[in-house]
């Protein structure tokens, strides 16, 4: 089918996006064991240059329901089960507005005269990019379904991976061009997997369901045409995407220390006993951005996971839902963590953990000063894992019995009680765990409702 | 045979709509075209106008605001740790280059293309008349050659991009031979010679002129004829050096005198200003200057280098023994620590020069204050305070201010001025022909032109150098004309390629520069210690810079300089 689409930005005074482009699926089935599946688009955006604004997206899917072959004496148990797999390739759109035209500007202009004065100035403020197209994104996918014990139990799997490439990167050709560039040569990886496991069974009148799922991920940027660093440890490819990078510590100064004596941190500022030292990675006794290196693990976490159960009884219902994820870090910092934060912060109960003299390497937090740019770089002493579980939901429920609430001359009749956000077991005790690092922002609210639903 | 039960759906959608190019083709009004710049004379201007701004800055414009004079041994950087430090100490190389303008240089080389392509061949009669577009071509034209020779006297043979490159060209560009580059650039300033005026209004002051193009060209072909570039080892054009070839100093000597000899009218177009330090700070009636890097008036240069004791003063260029004692005498004798007249007043009768380029101890100052840089004294303490005793003179206005009430004077970076050209000239003469001869009748010999400079300089004996080098002493004259040069275009950008280029960087810039101490006595006399204040690096690799490291991964064409 036929499709134009047209995506205006209230925000921005551009021209609105322009799509079109034509969609078509085609599905095959065979003996009710064998399924493919292909679609795809071609899709048309004016953002890129004639000639490359077209891209061809197809999907292709094919499942074999093993279940459904008598020939091969599946065990009893086993009711269903579907294999399955896919490749399609998708488009995104980059950030791009009509970067494949030329155009000028004013800009940068000179000074000239006896009595010098400035002149404005005039260039060209985009170059046109002919190269431009579609960051395209492939994605493979594997796994099964299964249902056993008359669907009681049930159960998927799912493998994936997905690689995005053309993605507008600067700067990837040489300065000799003269002028800034995109190319399309930037790449990503992202893989993992998904477990799903179901039971829901019923005994006369008391029925209970569970389910699990589990979901890794993991992403990695594997081409950004980083700029040259000078040490392996300081490059940001080939880590997941937004990994802090900052300095590790290693320890207190402490009394002790003939702090000149030490690898010298002067550039981060000064340092007294009781602050935070550095590691010197490259062993040049100066810790400078040499000896920046990664920070902790991903941002997001890798590792998501839920569990959700419930149960009925003669008109109670009870539901429950547990959320988690793992692999992931946080950094403390700001109002929420830091003493005398701009000076007009607080100083708070985990700062009794301070370092004072002769509590060596014992102490959780540095001295505590008014300003101290040494003790606030960006580093790994900051970092704190940031896994959590949390009670996200639980509803206990009655129905009145269906003769109960016709007298009273209802339908239905249900009294519940629920309650979001009751339970957080965490990492960082500050802060929620699923807020920004420095914590500011409203933290998600523990709510309790009761209610009365009526169907008249 | 097995029986297939067939059960098979298919489902198949295809619509094909008409979906042309055309069918989509906004085009968003704010997008100014190359047209509506050709359709306005002032757009034109301005477009030539951005094009200057690529003409580098002097002054304090290496990281940490240092000089470049502070990676030599003119000075150091009051504040350790400068990238001029770095520099001169010997921590640089492909993944840190302080004098990097690889990339600016290509991308105003990119501009004037731009301009050349897209601009120049549409303007119309009624827009710009063809005077007026030649005019401004031919300024284009000379900012591409200066941006050019930005690249040669750094990194000899370099790429020579002659178009405005395309994202689809093939972009692993290879470098030039020397003899290539020179000549290309020589192609340029002649061509923009050929098309630029003696002179301009007032109000243009700072546009390239036929002098600026000329002098361009001088010293292209001065440096082409230095034994960096043209090494009699050398019998072949290669990336980092030309064709040996001794007639190269006679081309260098008749460049630089086209430029001597250079009429606006009737009159020279050019001649010293009367005043070595106003020259700096002065623009109108100044027929010094060729060429400088233009600014609005301000106290920046002032407040970088403004000793300590004034607040907000950076310490910034201190300059160094080394270069003091380099000064001569006002009679024109050497400075000798162990001559007991010249120790008991170190910073008197000296060329008139020092005092107008040097700060030192006892010198008066802004707001009638005297420098103090003996131990203790007020201009020695602070973090900012000079690391030599001395403070930077040159090109500083005693008038300007950075505290209230605020004073701002002029600051234009000469980029050419007469005084080089001379200094030019006399070298290249100097290595054609001698010290006294002038088979070319370009009107002049060189000793006659190191005569002029020390002239105006105020020095009252042995000004032509008739006490120093018998007539017909090449060598002699060479010596003295490299002293000469040290002297008068001390701090101006000069002397880390005039080491380069004459090949004694390696032992020059290979030894400690030295600051003085000096301790005041219970009786107001003082005492005076040379102290070490900084090593000094140079190997022979660093004679021609490395290319940046992210050019060489990104253009396999690119060769690295030996060494890097």
């Amino acid at each position: 089918m036929a499709d134009r689409q047209q995506l205006d930005d209230a925000l921005s005074t551009g021209l609105a996006l322009n799509y079109q482009g034509i969609k078509g699926s085609l599905s095959y089935r065979y003996s009710n064991s064998y399924l493919l599946d292909l679609s795809y688009s071609w899709q048309g955006s004016e953002q890129y240059p004639k000639g490359d604004r077209y891209g061809f997206f197809p999907v292709l899917s094919a499942g074999w329901i093993v279940s459904n072959e008598k020939s091969l004496n599946l065990p009893g148990f086993v009711s269903f089960l579907k294999i399955r797999a896919s490749y399609g390739l998708t488009g995104n759109h980059d950030d791009t507005y009509f970067d494949y035209l030329e155009s000028y500007a004013s800009g940068t202009g000179s000074v000239f005269g006896v009595s010098p004065a400035s002149v404005s100035g005039y260039y060209q403020n985009k170059v046109a990019n002919p190269l431009l197209t579609w960051e395209k994104c492939s994605k493979a996918n594997v796994g099964f379904d299964m249902d056993m014990f008359k669907n009681r139990l049930t159960a998927s799997f799912d493998y994936f991976k997905e690689e995005n490439k053309d993605i507008l990167i600067q700067n990837a050709i040489t300065s000799m061009y003269g002028a800034t560039v995109y190319m399309p040569e930037g790449k990503f990886k992202n893989k993992g997997f998904e477990i799903q496991l179901g039971w829901n069974d019923r005994v006369s009148d008391f029925s209970y369901y569970a389910t699990f799922n589990y979901a890794v991920a993991k992403n990695e940027i594997v081409n950004q045409n980083e700029q040259l660093r000078n040490y392996s440890w300081m490059y940001r490819t080939g880590h997941p995407l937004n990994t802090r990078f900052g300095y590790l510590f290693d320890r207190f100064y402490t009394e002790e220390d003939d702090i000149d004596a030490l690898p010298d941190q002067s550039l981060l500022g000064s340092q007294n006993p009781g602050d935070l030292k550095y590691k010197d990675l490259n062993g040049d006794d100066v810790i400078d951005d040499n000896d920046i290196t990664r920070i902790g693990s991903a941002k997001m976490p890798e590792i998501n996971y839920g569990l959700s159960f419930g149960a009925g009884y003669k008109g109670f219902d009870l539901s429950v839902l547990f959320h988690g994820a793992g692999n992931s870090t946080t950094y403390n910092s700001g109002y929420t963590y830091w003493d005398f934060y701009n000076k007009t912060g607080n100083v708070m109960e985990h700062h009794l953990d301070r370092w004072t003299s002769g509590s060596g390497q014992s102490a959780k937090y540095p001295r505590l000063t008014l300003s101290n740019t040494n003790n606030y770089v960006t580093s790994s002493f900051w970092v704190q894992k940031n896994s959590f579980l949390r009670l996200k939901y639980i509803e206990l429920g009655y129905t009145l019995p269906a003769t109960v609430s016709k007298r009273i001359g209802m339908t239905k009749a249900r009294i519940f009680v629920n309650g979001s956000n009751l339970y957080c077991r965490t990492k960082p005790d500050h802060k929620d765990p699923e807020l920004q690092d420095d914590g500011l922002a409203y933290p998600i609210p523990r709510v309790f409702s009761a209610g009365l639903n009526l169907h008249f | 045979m097995r029986r297939f039960i067939i059960n098979t759906a298919i489902s198949v959608l295809f619509i094909s709509v008409s979906c042309s190019d055309e069918t989509i083709d906004d085009y968003p009004a704010n997008f100014v075209q190359a047209d509506v710049i050709c359709g306005d004379s002032v757009k034109v201007t301005q477009f030539v106008n951005n094009i200057y701004s690529y003409i580098p800055d002097g002054y304090n414009r290496l990281g940490d605001n240092s000089m470049v004079a502070s990676s030599t041994d003119e000075a150091v950087h009051a504040v350790r740790g400068s990238a001029a430090e770095s520099w001169g100490t010997g921590s640089w190389g492909p993944t840190s280059i302080p004098d990097n303008l690889f990339s600016s240089c290509y991308s105003g080389i990119r501009r004037t293309f731009i301009y050349e392509e897209q601009i120049y061949p549409n303007v119309k009669d009624n827009v710009m008349t063809s005077v007026g577009r030649d005019l401004y071509y031919g300024q284009v034209l000379f900012l591409r050659a200066l941006l050019n020779f930005e690249l040669l006297k750094r990194f000899g043979g370099y790429p020579i991009v002659k178009k405005a490159l395309e994202t689809n060209d093939d972009l692993n560009c290879p470098r030039n031979t020397c003899d290539e580059c020179v000549d290309y650039i020589t192609g340029l300033c002649d061509e923009a010679a050929g098309l630029l005026p003696v002179k301009y209004a007032d109000n243009q002051l700072g546009r390239a002129t036929k002098g600026a193009a000329l002098a361009l060209k001088a010293r292209l072909l001065l440096y082409s004829a230095s034994p960096l570039f043209n090494d009699p080892s050398k019998t072949s054009d290669g990336l980092e050096n030309g064709k040996y070839d001794v007639s190269k100093w006679e081309k260098a000597a008749e460049a630089s005198a086209a430029v001597i000899n250079l009429k606006n009218g009737s009159a020279s177009a050019y001649d010293l200003y009367k005043s070595y330090d106003a020259f700096f700070y002065t623009l109108a009636s100044n027929k010094e200057i060729i060429l400088s890097k233009m600014a609005t008036t301000n106290n920046t240069v002032e407040r970088l280098n403004g000793p300590s004791s004034i607040t907000g003063g950076e310490g910034g260029t201190c300059p160094t023994l080394d270069l003091v004692n380099d000064y001569e005498m006002k009679s024109g004798v050497s400075f000798d620590w162990n001559n007991p007249d010249h120790a008991a007043n170190p910073f008197g009768n000296r060329d008139p020069r020092f005092e107008k380029s040097i700060l030192f101890n006892g010198a008066g100052w802004m707001n009638n204050m005297t420098i103090e840089t003996y131990e203790g004294g007020k201009d020695k303490t602070g973090n900012k305070a000079t690391r030599t005793s001395f403070y930077l003179r040159k090109f500083l206005n005693v008038n300007a201010r950075w505290n209230a009430p605020v004073g701002k004077t002029n600051h234009c970076f000469p980029i050419f001025r007469y005084g080089e050209v001379l200094l030019n000239y006399a070298e290249a003469v100097n290595e054609a022909y001698g010290p006294d001869m002038d088979p070319k009748a370009y009107g002049m010999t060189a000793r006659a032109a190191i005569t002029l400079i020390r002239g105006r300089a105020g020095l009252t004996g042995n000004i032509d150098l008739s006490g120093s080098v018998p007539a017909g002493d090449q060598d002699l004259m060479r010596r003295a004309i490299r002293h000469e040069r040290r002297i008068e275009l001390a701090f101006e950008e000069h002397r880390h390629l005039d080491l380069r280029r004459w090949k004694t960087a390696e032992q020059i810039l290979n030894q400690s520069v030295f600051g003085l101490e000096i301790t005041k006595n219970t009786d107001g006399t003082y005492s005076y210690a040379p102290q070490t204040v900084e090593e000094r690096v140079f190997s022979e690799k660093m004679y021609l810079y490395p290319f940046p490291q992210e050019e060489i991964n990104r253009n396999t064409g690119l060769i690295q300089n030996s060494g890097w």
